[in-house]
Parts: structure tokens; C-alpha cells; sequence
């Protein structure tokens, strides 16, 4: 299973840990007799099914896509829009239980919008791990890490590498909340160089370059590190 | 004999062929990333990916599998010592391993990890190593059906375990398979859903799906959220390892032999991961060890039933891979990813020629060393490993990203492949955020060409009959299995409601 993002320190305290008083293999929620009686607001239950009315939505379009698949039709046999079809059907069904969970059955165990953290552990395959997710506080820097990335991979055919390289380790590093700005800039002075040493040397990849005059440094950099 | 003349020769072709460095290269990368939380082993697999491009096979998946191995093991330094569980799969150590600690005795819970992790690792990949040819002749006698049936038990145990919520694990399930039929159909040569972009015509690479959703996804989902306090790291402690006696190994034989049956067999069932595996076993000490009551106040049996769990969880996930080409976990489909970019197809063919069947061997054998190894190196570096956790999270945030973006490219020199990576880490970080399980996605990218081709053929040799799944012993077998997965959670679920229902009657 994957990783579980960042993981909280757990009251080691045996009196008051989990394996004291109940299986461990016990999902988190289960125990939580509330869950059944109180209901979210429906601001909470829209956001909550938002995913769910995503997908039969997404679904519904590109089943409407799978019939116009091109194809020569041979008559008593499936063709290649069959097992999309099926896939998509069952999406759809799969949509719609989890709207009818959300809206009327009001099932917290579907999502954890609106519900505390601990839910999240097992719902994500982890049985009752359930304190192990701190909740999001920064928003704005996933944001922030998702526009720099795709700024990245616009500026490296222009600036080449290096530079851009350069450029958006130091953007991320900040961006994650580290405020040393001289280790930051060597950090990502030196990541780069190694990044570029590392992938044209042992993977054997050609990096961008980028346009002049910028090639011009990817260029002698490359001559001085011989590779 | 035939198993232990192949094993040899895989042993010497390790050391002759100078692998054993990727092995310690695997080690000491799966050692580091499961130390870290956050990191993960699959991460860890991910990251070490695109370094295996211009390696040859054997190399390649020894370095994978030695950082699956020690993956599963390093994880619980922390656990013992700071009380920081570096993989979901060690947080049963903080109960029992922290507590010895606590008490004084650091060395013997360290101790007992590595002996655990020896045992189960090499009780669980001997087992397994000797089904290797059983289940080969056995998958060579599998019909297009039976296949299908095969994937289709996978597919539904990786749902079927996938947490509470059944239906995301399904929604999950579903996108997977239909990101695998993007691009031309392989039977009648039809682009779908394409959109007309020439970027979607050769497919999606599964490369890019599994970089995105494990690694760039949880950066993704890291750098939002409040970092672990690391203080104590900085503290002096001591790491030094004491070893159980031979009257302490045998007075807790039971649990020995319970968890590693356990882990070796549990690792078999796709989707039951190290996690699973590690908290099944803790939970099974705690209703039948001698010492139940006293289990989570620092005794040894807490440390080796989830430790043992774990490492033996490899072995049972490796040898369906290698034998029926299935990966049960999101560890192994990217072990799989790098068979495939290799141009090795895992399977019962691996076991047909002589050449093939040393690779597998090889593989085979490096598990046993790659066991040997990770208790030899956390003997003697234990503090190194540790120190890991000293890296800025947004330092390792940005190294995570290069990597994930520079291994996509480095597999067909694109930028259109980092563009899908961030696709996909937003999704995976969507999937995070909205507590859907990334597993079944995954395996669905893997799994679902077998699946729709196994599909295919069997629906078109058999005039669309949808009974030819069902009618014959082998698909009968995986698809009442598959039935018994779906049901699982069901069943689970109802027991747990009743059993909370009538434990609130009691208290009123």
C-alpha cells in the first residue's frame, strides 16, 4: 500500500491505545455509533458528493463518446467499444450508489468531507490507523506547487535545464515552507547541477537545452561537467 | 532439487555478475525511504524507476525488490526509537516497540524487529520460491477465461480491501481500467478516447500514471499539510542491537509460526498489503498469544507479529507476479511496470526456457539475500538510517518532484508525459484529499489490458456466452473467490455495525 502522507506522533500510552481495548483490524468508524444519527449539512453532503456526481457526469460523456468509436462493425461479435462501454456502465452504477450514500443515506464512511480525520486511515485501506493524517492547512501552496510545476515545463524549452531548473527547485523549496535562503539557494544551485549529472550521465537522457542565449550557458555547462 | 540447483545458479550469477551492488543500492534506498513518513516504499520504487531504463532485467528488478524488502522492515527504527512509524505497516510498533523502549530496553526491541524481519523474510520466500513451479505449471494450463477470471479475483480483492468505502474503491477501480483502454485498440486498431490528441493515440503510459498518483500526488498532498515535528531526532540515543536468546525465540514459537503462516499467506491475497498484513497479525496475537492482556505495554510479541507480517507480505506478493504475472499491490505493479519497460512479460512463459527461468532465480535468490542484507545493514548502521529524517520535508518535496517529473521523461524523452504526471499527481492528490484509495486505480492501469484482451478472446471464441467465465474449475474457482471478495466487506461491515450496536446496548 502507499504511503499515508505525513504520519502524527500516536499516544504511546497502553492504557489509552487502541490494541488495549478493542481488535486492531477494526475500521475506525465502526465504533462511532453517532456516525449513523447525525447529519451533515447539505453544503457538507454537496461537497461531499461533488466526486461522485463528477465521475457519473465524466461517465455519461464518454459513453456518449464510446458509441461514435470507429471501427469495422463485424455482425455476432463484440468490438473494441464493448469493454469501455461495460467499464462505463458500471462507473456509472458505482456514481450513483455513491450519491444515494451521500444524500440519503448520509454515509460519512463514503468520504471524509465533513467529517473529522478520523476517518481517513481506513478509508484509505489502513484499519484503524486512524490518527496517522494531519488535515490540510495550506491550500494555497498546493496551488501553488501545481502552477510552478506546469510554469516549469513551459519555461524549459525556453530557458533550458539548467536554469529552469534552477529556478523552480528554489520556487518548490520556498513554497514548502523552508525560509534558509542561502541554503536554498545552494540546495538548489547544486540539485540542479546533480539532477542534470545524474540524468544525462547514468540515464543516458538528453535534457532541453533551450533558446539562445540561455543555450549558450546549458551548453558550457555541459562542456564543464564533460558530459 | 530442481529449485535448489536454479537457486544456486542464481546466487552465483548475482555475485559473478556484480548485482550484489544493486542489491545493497535497493537496500539502503528502501532502508531511507521507509525510515521517512511520507516517503514510502512505493515512492521509493517509483523514484529508483527510471535508473533501472538503461540497466539490464536482472539488475534492475533485484534493485526493485531489495527496496520492497527493507521497505518493510526500516520503518520500524523510528518507531522504536522516536516513536515516529515510518510506514503505515509499523504502527503497531509504536505499541508494544516504543514501549520496550520506553522501558529501557531499546536493544532488545530492535532486537526482536530484526530477528522477525530475518524469520519472516526467509520462512515466507523459501515457502513461496517452492509454489514457484506448482503455480507455473499450473497457469500454463489457464485458457483466455481462466486468465480473466485470474485478473478479475486480483481486481476484486484489491476493492474488497481497499477500506470502508467500497464504492470509491470501485470508482477508483473503474477510472484505472478505463485510462488503460486510451489510445489504438490492439484488436481492431480503433483509437478511444482520444480526443484527437496525438498525445493520447500510443496510450497513456502506465509509468506515468503510477509517477503522478504516488509520487507527485502525495507531494502534492504533503506540502499542504503541517510538517512532523523531528526534534527529538536530534537527541542522543542508543542504537546498538541485542539479540534474543534461543530459550526467548522458542518460549514465543507460537507467535512465530502463527504470523509467519499468516503474512506468507495474507501476502498472496492481492491488495493485502504490508499494512494489512502487520495489523492482522497484531490483531490475531492480541485474541490468541498467552500474554494477550499485557500485549501493547511492551512485549516482544507485539514487535514480531507485525514485523514478521510485513517482510513475509513480499514474498507472497513477488512469486504470483513473477509466476502468474499479477501484481497484487502497488508495489509489485510497478515492479511489473519494469518488466514491461524491459520487455519481459512475467508469467508462466518466465518459467518455460532455461535462460528465463535463471532469471527468475536470480530474482528468487536476491530475495534471500536481499534479506540477509537488510538485518546485516540495520545492525551495523541503524544511526545512519535514522538520520534520514533530518532532510527539510520541502527539500525532499522538491527532490520527490524532480525525480517523478525527470524518470516520466527519461522514458520516451517527453514533455507531454511530464505534462500527464501532473495530471495525474493532481488527481492522485484529489484522490488523497477525498479519501479514495489510489490501489485499485493503479492496479486497474496494470491490469486492465489483460483484462479487456483475456475478455475479448473469451467472448469472441465463445460466441459472447457470458456463462464461459464461470463454467470450468479453474475460473470457477477465482470467480466463487471473487464473489467471496465482494461479500467480504459487505459482511464485515454489518458485523462491525452489530457488534458496536449491541456493545452501546450494553453500556446503556
Amino acid at each position: 500500500m502507499p504511503h499515508l502522507g505525513y504520519i502524527r506522533e500516536v499516544d504511546p500510552d497502553p492504557m489509552s491505545a487502541p490494541p488495549q481495548h478493542e481488535a486492531p483490524i477494526a475500521p475506525a468508524h465502526d465504533a462511532d455509533p453517532e456516525r449513523q444519527t447525525v447529519r451533515r449539512p447539505l453544503r457538507t453532503r454537496l461537497l461531499a458528493g461533488a466526486p461522485y456526481i463528477i465521475t457519473v457526469v465524466a461517465a455519461v460523456l464518454l459513453l456518449t463518446k464510446a458509441r461514435q468509436f470507429e471501427f469495422d462493425r463485424v455482425p455476432g461479435r463484440i468490438g473494441p467499444d464493448a469493454w469501455p462501454k461495460l467499464v462505463l456502465l458500471l462507473t456509472i452504477m458505482a456514481g450513483v450508489w455513491g450519491i444515494l450514500k451521500t444524500f440519503l443515506f448520509d454515509d460519512a464512511s463514503s468520504n471524509g468531507v465533513g467529517k473529522q480525520a478520523d476517518l481517513t486511515a481506513s478509508d484509505a485501506g489502513q484499519p484503524d490507523v486512524a490518527y496517522i493524517d494531519e488535515p490540510e492547512i495550506h491550500p494555497a501552496r498546493v496551488w501553488a506547487a501545481l502552477a510552478g510545476t506546469l510554469a516549469y515545463l513551459w519555461i524549459l524549452h525556453y530557458l533550458g535545464f539548467f536554469i529552469s531548473t534552477f529556478i523552480f527547485l528554489a520556487f518548490v523549496i520556498y513554497t514548502g515552507g523552508y525560509r534558509r535562503f542561502t541554503w536554498l539557494f545552494f540546495i538548489s544551485l547544486f540539485g540542479s547541477l546533480f539532477f542534470m549529472t545524474i540524468f544525462v550521465r547514468v540515464v543516458y537522457v538528453s535534457l532541453p537545452i533551450g533558446i539562445e542565449p540561455f543555450s549558450t550557458v546549458s551548453l558550457a555547462l555541459l562542456a564543464i561537467l564533460n558530459l | 532439487m530442481e529449485t535448489l540447483h536454479l537457486l544456486s545458479q542464481g546466487m552465483i550469477h548475482i555475485i559473478a555478475d556484480g548485482y550484489l551492488t544493486m542489491l545493497v543500492i535497493g537496500l539502503i534506498v528502501g532502508m531511507a525511504v521507509s525510515v521517512m513518513p511520507g516517503l514510502g516504499i512505493v515512492m521509493g520504487i517509483v523514484l529508483a524507476l527510471p535508473f533501472t531504463y538503461s540497466m539490464a532485467v536482472e539488475p534492475s528488478i533485484i534493485m526493485l525488490t531489495a527496496i520492497y524488502m527493507s521497505g518493510t522492515y526500516a520503518g520500524c527504527f523510528t518507531a522504536i526509537l522516536y516513536r515516529i512509524p515510518g510506514e503505515p505497516n509499523d504502527i503497531p510498533m509504536l505499541w508494544d516497540g516504543y514501549n520496550m523502549s520506553r522501558n529501557g530496553q531499546t536493544a532488545e526491541a530492535l532486537g526482536w524487529a530484526l530477528i522477525s524481519a530475518f524469520i519472516g523474510g526467509i520462512v515466507s520466500t523459501a515457502f513461496m520460491v517452492g509454489l514457484a513451479i506448482p503455480l507455473g505449471k499450473l497457469a500454463l494450463q489457464f485458457s483466455t477465461a481462466d486468465y480473466f477470471a485470474a485478473v478479475f479475483l486480483g481486481l476484486t480483492s484489491v476493492v474488497s480491501l481497499a477500506g470502508a468505502s467500497i464504492v470509491n474503491a470501485f470508482i477508483g477501480l473503474f477510472i484505472g481500467l478505463l485510462i488503460s483502454t486510451v489510445g489504438v485498440d490492439s484488436i481492431y486498431g480503433s483509437e478511444r478516447f482520444t480526443f484527437d490528441s496525438p498525445i493520447l493515440v500510443n496510450g497513456i503510459p502506465y509509468i506515468t500514471v503510477l509517477v503522478g498518483m504516488y509520487g507527485f500526488g502525495e507531494v502534492l498532498t504533503r506540502i499542504g499539510r503541517k510538517p512532523i515535528n523531528f526534534s527529538k531526532v536530534g537527541e542522543p540515543i542508543r542504537t546498538n542491537t541485542a539479540f534474543p536468546s534461543l530459550k526467548q525465540i522458542w518460549d514465543i514459537r507460537e507467535t512465530l509460526l502463527r504470523s509467519t503462516v499468516l503474512g506468507t499467506l495474507l501476502g498472496i491475497v492481492p491488495g493485502a498489503g504490508a499494512t494489512v498484513t502487520s495489523f492482522i497479525a497484531y490483531g490475531i496475537e492480541k485474541q490468541y498469544s498467552k500474554r494477550r492482556d499485557l500485549l501493547g505495554s511492551g512485549l516482544p510479541e507485539g514487535i514480531v507479529a507485525p514485523q514478521i507480517g510485513s517482510t513475509a507480505s513480499v514474498a507472497g506478493h513477488m512469486v504470483p507476479l513473477l509466476t502468474l504475472g499479477i501484481p497484487g499491490s502497488g508495489a509489485t505493479a510497478i515492479i511489473l511496470a519494469a518488466f514491461l519497460l524491459h520487455g519481459v512479460q512475467p508469467g508462466p512463459l518466465l518459467l518455460s526456457t532455461a535462460q528465463s527461468k535463471l532469471t527468475v532465480y536470480t530474482i528468487f535468490a536476491s530475495m534471500f539475500m536481499a534479506v540477509v542484507g537488510m538485518c546485516l545493514l540495520s545492525f551495523l548502521w541503524i544511526r545512519v538510517v535514522v538520520r534520514v529524517l533530518s532532510i527539510p520535508p520541502a527539500v525532499l518535496a522538491a527532490v520527490v518532484i524532480m525525480f517523478s517529473l525527470l524518470g516520466t521523461y527519461a522514458n520516451r524523452n517527453s514533455i507531454s508525459d511530464m505534462m500527464l504526471i501532473v495530471v495525474f499527481g493532481a488527481l492522485g492528490y484529489a484522490f488523497e484529499k477525498f479519501k479514495f484509495p489510489i490501489s485499485p486505480l493503479v492496479l486497474g492501469v496494470v491490469l486492465g489490458p489483460l483484462a479487456e484482451s483475456s475478455f475479448m478472446q473469451t467472448m469472441i471464441s465463445h460466441d459472447n456466452d457470458f456463462t464461459a467465465f464461470f463454467n470450468g474449475p479453474i475460473r470457477g474457482t477465482f470467480m466463487a473467490l471473487s464473489l467471496a471478495a465482494l461479500l467480504f466487506p459487505v459482511v464485515r461491515n454489518s458485523l462491525s455495525r452489530r457488534k458496536s450496536s449491541m456493545s452501546q446496548t450494553v453500556s446503556d
